[in-house]
């Protein structure tokens, strides 16, 4: 049953629940080796101005294309919705995508995306026929607007883009799974440990987003593996149904029959 | 004429028609051995002031004496 439990995004479905960035991995070979290694059938990218003294990019773009992955463009850098629109169109027709990984910054200090231009730059794309994969906050009503303007997948952060602090606010996170049971989740930003991702899918999640915890860790191959398991690990136990917390100690050993019972 | 591409100032000769350069004349001026400033041109879109230039436009988009141009590339990202 697991086999077909894929990950829906607008008209496309994934078989992986894992996606990955691609950038700050020591060489595009290491970053090849990673993607394989995560399972990821979608990948992350950007548009910047070339470096001629830096031929990296090119080499990269290479071997992106040669991974065969869906691509996920993001507008990673943009302040505003105008700005935003601009780089998903110029995207569009360089990646040959309607995807759009939807990211515009309000704060330079956290990165934390602005949801006032995020929402305005989500309405455009969408009607301009774009996939819009939105970048945004734990913030209910800020979801609710994203999806009243035609989103079709949320993507709110766990904790700012290359902390690593995992799921900084697990009660805003519950609330958006709970209230839009239906729609994609996907955390993205903030993941820095298996674990974290684990527990994001556990959650209920539909998927996760990241980059740094496996580019710059010592082992990018063997971090993307074991992110691949945990996302796998979480999505299981979440379709199996996690047991009820309880507050006291329960015996998990039958009572009845229990040896030296009232023998003093 | 002076326009700035990726942030930086450029000259480009005044072309000998007297038209202005349409953005497809610019791509042709640049993929000149001399005139490159080492930009690969195979994998790029066109920005003009901030605008989406889509390729099918770049033949009849004029650049006019202080455009600013964004020549972007594929590069890593998350």
């Amino acid at each position: 049953m697991l086999d077909k439990d894929g990950l829906r995004l607008y008209d496309v479905e994934l078989n992986s629940r894992l996606l990955v960035g691609t950038a700050l991995y020591p060489s595009p070979e290491i970053m090849t080796a990673a993607i394989a290694a995560s399972g990821s059938d979608m990948i992350t990218l950007s548009l910047r101005r070339q470096n001629p003294a830096d031929n990296q990019g090119h080499a990269i773009w290479q071997k992106i294309q040669q991974s065969g992955c869906v691509l996920l463009p993001n507008t990673a850098g943009c302040h505003s919705a105008q700005e935003a629109i601009t780089l998903a169109q110029m995207s569009r027709e360089l990646f040959n995508t309607d995807f759009i990984k939807l990211e515009v910054i309000g704060d330079d200090y956290n990165l934390q995306p602005d949801p006032f231009e995020t929402v305005k730059a989500a309405e455009t794309l969408i009607k301009k026929g774009f996939k819009v994969l939105p970048y945004c906050t734990d913030d209910l009503v800020l979801c609710q607007r994203l999806l009243e303007v035609g989103c079709q997948v949320l993507m709110p952060w766990g904790s700012p883009i290359g902390t690593g602090q995992g799921l900084m606010n697990p009660y805003n996170l519950n609330a958006i799974r709970n209230r839009f049971p239906t729609t994609s989740l996907i955390i993205d930003a903030g993941i820095g440990k298996p674990s974290q991702a684990m527990a994001a899918m556990e959650m209920g999640f539909d998927g996760i987003l990241l980059n740094t915890a496996i580019a710059k860790s010592n082992d990018p191959q063997q971090m993307a593996s074991a992110f691949a398991q945990a996302v796998k690990g979480g999505r299981q136990a979440y379709l199996a149904g996690l047991m009820e917390s309880r507050q006291t100690a329960s015996p998990s050993t039958p009572v009845l029959g229990t040896p030296f019972w009232h023998q003093k | 004429m002076k326009i700035t591409i990726n942030g930086l100032a450029y000259e480009l000769t005044e072309p000998k028609h007297g038209d202005p350069y349409s953005i497809s004349q610019l791509i042709e001026y640049l993929q000149k051995p001399d005139n490159t400033a080492g930009l690969n041109l195979t994998d790029v879109v066109i920005a003009c002031n901030q605008t989406f230039i889509p390729r099918g436009q770049y033949h009849n988009t004029l650049l006019n004496s202080g455009d600013t141009i964004e020549l972007l590339s594929p590069m890593a990202g998350g």
